[in-house]
């Protein structure tokens, strides 16, 4: 009687009881989360003639006394990416999370054709996350993630932690999903995202890196035998045999309306990211400069970067003019002196070092250029430098024009480095 | 004194009705409409907006006790006085569904995707209730004293968005003409003054602390539009992809996923925001009930809400997408009838009652 009186007294606490009710006996008796739903870290995307593959790189939580994280590839094949989805649930017997996926791969295949279709139902859909690390290869997706799930178990190394360093210090932004969509529906649809591919052990490791100087990293996988085994859309997958290894030559794809139109090296990227003041680091080298009677390769650090641009239209012209000041740091030597000492002899930057580098970053710079003009890809945002500074003109010349997508073939750029050894 | 609020408790209302649909979806689909100038509607309608306070005033210091029935009562008659109210009954219970909705969605997808809406339900509808029968001031007095997690979240979802990288949005992308229909057509997230001039009787007005009132009001304001600035600075060209506007200021920034799930500060504050803004509702609501049936009993106005509430999500609205969709296209007369056509009429009756004073 005591506790109905505190019942009619406070009210709330019918409805506190009522609560545990509807909610208690179900907890009870409701298996535990892990049992119903997978956590998918990875996603690959391939597509043959008619079908796709989407696998999925997985961890299943299990209670274990050590660190040690239990990976498995799992994939599903369908006519579409949601039926691909459901049979790799199938195959899991779970329901699959996508929310944690921090890689997603795709084929190169799928950017024969617009990609954002292939992946609006994953995104809009199934709760994966923009931000997402999005790459291309131009290996099997699956495979990728085969390798790199050892590539975790070896070396603790993660594939959206290669791709991490690549977007800081290569493509100067994120190579994620939301990038690419930042990209697609920009005024020139062009996006830039993040380029891998898988080779045999033995094979080139140095790739264009070593052919541009620019020391790309090769990360080595001790094989792809590890908790996959099975392959062929059912649980586990890649060769189980073959040794492969993750190439990271710090390549990117340009996707022009969602469509791959261009591979991207090192010094392309390099090229590109010049107007951009985040992007330091570079090397650049100048080779047999005459310096004191001798000729010498000097290798220069890019380690601070003040720009000032400006654009205006004249003559009917669009003129893009950039002053940039470049910090350059002396970092390697090579020549007949064996004992040279930078900091003395070398600190100065004659003008002859100071024309090659000139000319070589500028080549860069032109270089990146003609294939952004040939692929009518902006993905710099020269378009919206315009707009923003001479919205009128730039309109105007807008309407001009065939097409805006060809606006790039007419903006002349006018970049005037003042480089200063740091 | 007695089940009287404060002018801060008053301002604390405000701050967290301004909150109410607009940090969550409104961003997304008004920059799908005007691109970045979605921040020059923000700024016009909070503008508008913004001039029913000194309207709010002057009423309450013409009519000091008065409740607001009685004054539509008296200077516009019984039938005006009901219809009004009818109408004001309406806003709050679609206001509710709205706010209900899309915050649902939002916490299932973010949560509790294995759950359905009755789980939901079942948690919100009694808290609303048993605050609408406990009365203003304990639901005045419990948001203040939560007013300060809320704040303290609210600006630390701001705080991080400043930290990940942003440009400057383009303005004035769109025509005048777009601007204004954009002000038009999504006029209902809007108009939130109107609680304040239901309660009109039941806040202890005192002259020198209206700046409390104007305190709260504009931080409202300029936490609002700069919610909405950094969204677009952030997103950009994709701004209309992401429906969560405060909790994506967390969400998507390579940079912070080192420390993981960071949204959960904005899961946190969107949830207390949102019970204290449904508790708002569901009073108004009720409190309107008792005005047009005076004889009715509170439990049995708590009591309509919840059926209408249920009737109308699950055999009219149904979904998320349905609610939306109505409330920009149909219901916007509702907004523009709360935001500038009531506050127009209570400043008349503020004027006629100043003049016949004068006359006596």
């Amino acid at each position: 009687m005591r506790l109905l009186k505190e019942f009619k007294k406070n009210p709330m606490l019918i409805v506190l009881l009522v609560i545990m009710l509807v909610f208690m006996p179900p907890a009870l008796v409701s298996p535990g989360q892990n049992r119903e739903r997978g956590v998918v870290i990875a996603i690959g995307i391939d597509k043959d003639e008619d079908e796709y593959e989407i696998s999925f790189l997985t961890f299943i939580p299990t209670p274990e006394q050590s660190y040690t994280q239990k990976n498995s590839v799992i994939s599903g094949k369908g006519e579409t990416i949601a039926k691909s989805l459901y049979n790799a649930e199938i195959v899991m017997g779970r329901k699959i999370g996508l929310s944690h996926a921090k890689t997603t791969v795709v084929n190169e295949k799928l950017l024969e054709d617009d990609v954002s279709k292939h992946i609006d139902y994953l995104s809009r859909f199934a709760s994966l996350s923009e931000n997402t690390i999005f790459v291309c290869t131009s290996s099997p997706a699956k495979e990728i993630l085969t390798t790199s799930s050892s590539l975790q178990s070896t070396v603790g190394l993660q594939l959206d932690e290669i791709i991490a360093y690549n977007a800081e210090n290569l493509y100067i932004s994120d190579t994620s999903l939301e990038a690419f969509y930042k990209g697609y529906y920009s005024r020139s649809s062009a996006s830039l995202i993040g380029y891998l591919s898988l080779t045999d052990k033995e094979g080139d490791k140095g790739g264009s890196a070593q052919s541009t100087g620019q020391g790309g990293s090769t990360q080595v996988d001790e094989g792809s035998d590890t908790s996959g085994g099975e392959s062929g859309g059912k649980q586990g997958g890649g060769s189980g045999q073959s040794q492969k290894q993750i190439t990271n030559n710090g390549e990117a794809v340009l996707l022009k309306s969602g469509k791959l139109v261009e591979k991207l090296s090192a010094n392309h990227l390099n090229g590109i990211n010049l107007l951009n003041r985040k992007s330091v680091n570079q090397i650049v080298t100048v080779k047999d400069v005459d310096y004191n009677g001798g000729k010498y390769d000097f290798s220069y650090r890019i380690k601070r970067k003040r720009i000032n641009t400006a654009t205006k239209f004249q003559n009917g012209v669009p003129i893009y003019s950039s002053h940039l000041v470049l910090g350059l740091e002396l970092v390697e030597i090579e020549g007949e002196h064996e004992r040279l000492k930078v900091n003395t002899e070398f600190s100065e930057m004659p003008p002859q070092i100071k024309k090659k580098i000139d000319e070589e970053i500028k080549k860069q710079f032109t270089e990146a250029m003609n294939i952004l003009r040939k692929n009518k890809a902006d993905v710099i945002g020269i378009h919206n430098k315009f707009f923003r500074d001479n919205r009128k003109a730039y309109k105007k010349f807008i309407k001009d024009i065939k097409s805006k997508d060809d606006f790039l073939d007419y903006v002349n750029f006018k970049i005037n480095l003042e480089l200063k050894s740091d | 004194m007695k089940n009287k609020i404060s002018m801060r408790q008053a301002g604390i209302i405000i701050l967290i009705l301004v909150f109410s649909n607009k940090i969550l979806l409104l961003p997304a689909l008004m920059f799908d409409f005007v691109k970045g100038d979605a921040v020059i509607s923000l700024i016009i309608m909070l503008a508008l907006e913004f001039i029913s306070l000194p309207i709010l005033l002057k009423l309450k210091s013409k009519f000091p006790e008065e409740h607001l029935f009685d004054i539509l009562q008296k200077y516009l008659s019984k039938a005006v006085a009901i219809i009004i109210y009818m109408v004001f009954l309406f806003y709050m219970m679609i206001k509710a569904i709205l706010t209900f909705s899309i915050v649902y969605v939002y916490f299932k997808e973010q949560i509790y995707q294995e759950e359905f809406v009755a789980i939901a339900l079942i948690t919100f509808l009694p808290i609303m209730n048993h605050a609408a029968i406990s009365g203003l001031k304990p639901i005045a007095r419990t948001m203040e004293l939560f007013s300060v997690v809320i704040l303290t979240g609210f600006l630390f979802c701001l705080g991080i968005a400043v930290y990940t990288p942003l440009s400057i949005p383009d303005f004035f992308v769109a025509s005048a003409g777009k601007i204004f229909s954009s002000v038009y057509k999504f006029a209902f997230p809007f108009g939130d003054f109107i609680f304040l001039f239901m309660i009109v009787d039941k806040i202890d007005y005192k002259k020198e602390q209206e700046k409390r009132l104007y305190f709260y009001t504009i931080l409202s304001f300029i936490l609002v539009i700069t919610l909405f600035t950094l969204f677009y600075a952030k997103y950009e060209l994709t701004s209309f992809m992401h429906n969560d506007a405060l909790a994506d200021l967390l969400a998507y920034s390579v940079r912070f996923n080192a420390i993981g799930r960071l949204d959960v500060i904005a899961i946190v504050t969107l949830l207390l925001s949102t019970i204290f803004q449904m508790e708002i509702f569901c009073y108004a609501f009720c409190d309107g009930v008792l005005k047009i049936f005076p004889l009715m009993d509170k439990w049995y106005a708590a009591l309509i809400f919840d059926l209408l509430f249920l009737l109308l999500y699950y055999l009219v609205i149904g979904n998320y997408e349905v609610i939306v969709d109505a409330t920009v296209k149909y219901f916007a007369p509702f907004g523009i009838f709360a935001n500038f056509v009531f506050p127009l009429i209570v400043w008349i009756i503020s004027r006629v009652k100043g003049r016949k004073n004068a006359t006596s």
